[in-house]
C-alpha cells in the first residue's frame, strides 16, 4: 500500500463525501418547504378530523425509537467496514435493514388505517400536507432500504473494497439524515399535533 | 478490488464507537422526555417551546455525533454548505408563516362575521 495511492483514495473519499453532503442539504430544503406548507395548513381541516383526533402516539413513539436504533446500527456497520470486517459490516447492515423495514411497515399500517377510516389525503388541506410530508420521508426510507439491500449483498459478495467503503460512508450519511428529518416530524407533526 | 484507504487505529475506532453510543443514548433520552412532556398534561406555549428546544438539541447531537461534522479538515466546506442550508430553511419557514398569517389576517377568514368597520377602526387604527 503506497502513500501515493492512499492519498488519492482519501481524496476520492473526501470528494464523494462532500458531493453527497451537498445533495443532502438540498434535500433538507425540500423537506423545509414541506414543513412550511404543513405549518400553514395544519389547522385547515375543512370539516374533517384534526391532528388531535387521528394520531396514535404510542405507535409513533415505537416508530421513532426503531428509526433511531437503525441510525445507530448503520453507524456500527460503517465502523466495522472501516476495520475491513465484512462479516460484521454485513450483519449490522442487515439489522439496519430489518429496523428500517419495520419502521416502514408501521408507517404504511398507520396510513392504511387512516385511509380505511375515511381520513385520506383527499379529506382536507391538513391531511394533504400531512401525507405529502410524511409520505416523502417514507419514500426516502424506501429508497434507503433498496440501497441498503444492494450494499449488503455486495459486501457479502466482494468484501470491503475502497469503492464499497465510499458507498457505505455516504449511505450512512443518508440514513442518519433521514432520522434527523424524522425528529422534526415526530416533534412538530405528531407530538404538537396530538397536544393541540 | 482496490484497498488503499487506511484502516483507523484502535484508538480512533474506540473514539468513534463512543461517539455513536453517546449520540444514541442522548437521542433516546430526549425522544422519551419529549414524549412524556406531551403525554403528561403540559400544553400550549410551554410545551411548544420545550419540545422545540429538545428537537433542536437532538438535531445538534446527531449532526455532531452521527454526521461527524466536526471531523472535517480545513477548508470546512461541509459546514459552510450546512450553514447556507440553515439560513435558507429559516427564510423559507419564517417567511412562509409570516406571509400566510398576514394574508389570513387581511382576508379575515378566521372570523368572517366580524364587523368590517370595527376591524378598520380598532385593529388597523384607521379613522380614529
Amino acid at each position: 500500500m503506497s502513500d501515493k495511492h492512499t492519498t488519492l483514495a482519501l481524496e476520492k473519499l473526501d470528494k464523494s463525501n462532500f458531493g453527497f453532503w451537498v445533495y443532502l442539504m438540498t434535500d433538507l430544503l425540500l423537506f423545509g418547504t414541506l414543513f412550511a406548507t404543513y405549518a400553514v395548513l395544519h389547522t385547515a381541516t375543512a370539516g374533517g378530523p384534526s391532528a388531535k383526533e387521528i394520531f396514535e402516539l404510542p405507535g409513533i413513539l415505537a416508530e421513532t425509537l426503531i428509526l433511531l436504533a437503525s441510525s445507530f446500527t448503520v453507524g456500527m456497520a460503517l465502523l466495522a467496514a472501516q476495520q475491513r470486517n465484512h462479516r460484521h459490516a454485513a450483519m449490522w447492515l442487515m439489522v439496519t435493514f430489518a429496523l428500517g423495514a419495520s419502521f416502514l411497515a408501521l408507517e404504511l399500517h398507520e396510513f392504511k388505517m387512516l385511509v380505511a377510516d375515511g381520513h385520506s389525503w383527499r379529506t382536507s388541506a391538513f391531511l394533504s400536507s400531512f401525507f405529502t410530508l410524511v409520505g416523502t420521508h417514507g419514500a426516502h426510507i424506501t429508497a434507503g432500504l433498496i440501497w441498503l439491500a444492494v450494499c449488503t449483498w455486495r459486501v457479502m459478495k466482494q468484501g470491503i473494497t475502497d469503492n464499497m467503503l465510499r458507498r457505505l460512508t455516504i449511505l450512512s450519511l443518508f440514513w442518519h439524515f433521514l432520522d434527523i428529518v424524522w425528529i422534526f416530524i415526530f416533534t412538530y407533526v405528531y407530538l404538537l399535533g396530538a397536544a393541540s | 478490488m482496490e484497498r488503499h484507504l487506511p484502516t483507523p487505529s484502535k484508538a480512533e475506532h474506540t473514539k468513534h464507537l463512543h461517539q455513536y453510543i453517546m449520540g444514541f443514548a442522548l437521542s433516546v433520552t430526549l425522544t422519551l422526555a419529549a414524549y412524556f412532556f406531551t403525554t403528561n398534561g403540559i400544553t400550549g406555549w410551554p410545551l411548544f417551546l420545550s419540545l422545540s428546544v429538545m428537537a433542536l438539541a437532538q438535531f445538534a447531537i446527531q449532526i455532531w455525533f452521527f454526521l461527524h461534522i466536526r471531523d472535517e479538515g480545513e477548508p470546512r466546506w461541509k459546514l459552510q454548505a450546512f450553514n447556507l442550508a440553515m439560513i435558507l430553511l429559516t427564510i423559507f419557514i419564517v417567511g412562509t408563516l409570516w406571509i400566510m398569517r398576514n394574508l389570513d389576517y387581511h382576508m379575515m377568514t378566521k372570523d368572517g362575521n366580524k364587523d368590517y368597520n370595527e376591524f378598520i377602526v380598532k385593529d388597523e387604527g384607521i379613522g380614529n
